[in-house]
């Protein structure tokens, strides 16, 4: 368990990275990253590994 | 302290981020200056969007791919400025079987948006069916830059005047040769290619007397002029309906030979104007505008072309002149309340258009009518081919046609050459050389491909889109007719400066 919590910790800090980076880029540069990837499927994706780190970081405490 | 590989991992994610975001700039600057995008019809494009409007597009197979109705746009949406864009259309003429091939949808042009005020489209030839039949009975010189020039074979069968011309025809081994001795203009017609041919009228006496035209004229148009010892002199009076929400500047040009010699302009200070701030739009007001007056002295005689440049926004209400003629090229829109409107045509097939329901009526042109039941409905009649005359019962009615309109047969000028498009005829025509920038298109399993080249530095852009046209004259969607331009594939080749040049420029400017 604590191995997919550290895994999920990594993808949800790269996630939020690039949810940032792709945002800023959109602004300076509209339709850059929008022309290749939507962007509310990645919010979407970075979401679930947040709440399901939330479950597993509950689960260790109970533990 | 964290385990080595979360470390690991960690640097792993971070990698394929920044790949990810190199990648999507790449896309974004294309370094190279080159870049291809292609649309199939099969999934949608990033970057060439469906055809519209969807009254004139059909389904077949799943696939939005075939044109029924004249003309279709596409938009294409580039990441970053290019100076050029070749556009290859791979496509089929379908549901023609029932008339013959130069008759049957003879033109094919793709064009891009280059003035939104006006809605001008530089257009370029995708097929000419006329000339692709042409070519194989008439000799072909052919030159750089695609130029073609067909010559008359007099021994060629021909009917009616035709004959008679056919035996005069001279014949030019080169393009050059044929350019620095041109025969008579009657005789040319041209193709997608600017002719620079003389235009006197020998006859021609300067006036002495100020002309007024008193018809209400709405929108942008074009007419030419001619003046021989005397000065130009043209003074133009504007409202302003204030019906759009954008800004309403007046422009007036004045071209000879081609050239922009001599421009007025007239700032928008009304309502909706940059002026009053952002926010409030126009208001619907009709409030006078003033007047422009376009005098140039010491000028040649010959041809001038004069352009108003507005939108549809601004009405000419008068115009005084001391030139005595004046003739609209392609589109006049008379407006106002105006009844009993006479006007001369040497168009071939005049078209009709009204926004206004008290507007419907029955133009008669020449010996023909014209019934103009619906609003917002273009409707066509052809014409004798010789000066007629066109009777409009109510004003504010769009006309238009491929040559010229005038509201007396004495002001009436056209120093075109004759345009090989779907309504020439050659056997009374009486032509003998056409010259033209044009490429038949080639067949690759049974679909035409076809190219046209754009200069993008010229087009209308709008938040990184460009408006793109295929236009296929005599194409309707509400006939009965079946016939139709089935589309394999769109593919438009963008090039510009590439990242290195762009930098060598920012440093050189340095």
């Amino acid at each position: 368990m604590k191995y997919i919590y550290l895994i999920s910790k990594e993808l949800f800090y790269v996630l939020a990275g690039a949810m940032v980076i792709f945002v800023i880029m959109e602004i300076v540069w509209p339709n850059i990253v929008l022309a290749y990837l939507n962007l509310n499927w990645l919010l979407i994706f970075w979401l679930i590994v947040g709440i399901f780190i939330l479950l597993i970081y509950q689960e260790k405490t109970d533990d | 302290m964290q385990p080595k590989w979360v470390i690991k991992l960690r640097i792993i994610l971070w990698v394929i981020l920044a790949v990810a975001v190199i990648w999507l700039l790449d896309r974004a600057i294309v370094p190279s200056g080159k870049v291809s995008y292609v649309y199939d019809f099969k999934k949608d494009s990033r970057f060439i969007y469906n055809l519209t409007p969807k009254e004139r597009v059909a389904t077949v197979d799943g696939l939005s791919n075939k044109i029924i109705g004249d003309p279709v746009y596409f938009s294409l949406r580039t990441p970053r400025k290019f100076e050029t864009a070749k556009l290859t259309i791979s496509y089929q003429t379908v549901g023609a079987e029932h008339c013959s091939a130069p008759t049957c949808l003879p033109i094919v042009e793709a064009g891009i948006l280059a003035d939104k005020i006006v809605w001008r489209y530089d257009l370029q030839p995708i097929e000419n069916k006329i000339i692709n039949r042409l070519s194989m009975v008439w000799p072909v010189i052919y030159g750089q830059d695609g130029t073609m020039l067909l010559q008359r074979d007099a021994s060629t069968t021909s009917t009616g005047s035709s004959q008679a011309s056919s035996a005069q025809v001279k014949k030019y081994n080169t393009i050059d040769e044929f350019l620095k001795n041109l025969p008579d203009s009657s005789q040319i017609a041209a193709y997608n290619y600017n002719l620079k041919t003389k235009y006197n009228l020998p006859d021609y006496k300067a006036g002495k007397q100020e002309n007024k035209i008193d018809y209400k004229l709405r929108g942008a148009y074009q007419f030419y002029t001619y003046i021989k010892n005397e000065d130009l002199n043209w003074q133009f009076n504007f409202s302003d309906l204030n019906l759009n929400k954008d800004s309403d500047p007046i422009d007036v040009n004045l071209y000879y030979e081609q050239g922009l010699i001599a421009s007025r302009h007239l700032d928008d200070t009304g309502p909706g104007s940059p002026s009053t701030g952002s926010g409030q739009g126009d208001n619907g007001q009709t409030v006078n505008r003033g007047s422009i007056s376009l005098d140039e002295a010491n000028l040649p005689e010959g041809i001038y072309r004069i352009e108003l440049h507005v939108n549809d926004d601004i009405v000419t209400n008068q115009i005084i002149t001391k030139q005595t003629k004046l003739a609209f090229i392609n589109k006049i829109w008379v407006t106002g309340e105006a009844k009993d409107v006479n006007l001369v045509t040497d168009t071939l097939s005049v078209s009709a258009q009204t926004q206004s329901p008290a507007s419907l009526q029955n133009i008669k042109i020449g010996d023909k009518d014209l019934d103009l039941a619906e609003t917002y409905k273009q409707y066509s009649q052809t014409t004798s081919g010789k000066i007629t005359t066109i009777k409009l019962l109510k004003a504010d009615v769009v006309l238009a046609g491929d040559g010229v309109f005038s509201f007396n047969q004495e002001s009436l000028i056209n120093p075109s050459l004759k345009k090989v498009d779907q309504n020439f005829d050659l056997n009374q025509s009486g032509i003998n050389y056409i010259i033209a920038r044009y490429t038949s298109p080639q067949w690759q399993n049974q679909w035409q491909v076809s190219q046209a080249e754009f200069d993008l530095t010229k087009a209308y852009t709008e938040f990184g889109k460009y408006t793109f046209l295929i236009s296929v004259p005599g194409l309707k969607a509400d006939d009965q007719d079946s016939d139709a331009i089935l589309l394999k594939e769109i593919r438009v080749d963008l090039q510009g400066k590439s990242l290195w040049q762009k930098i060598g420029e920012v440093i050189s400017k340095k």
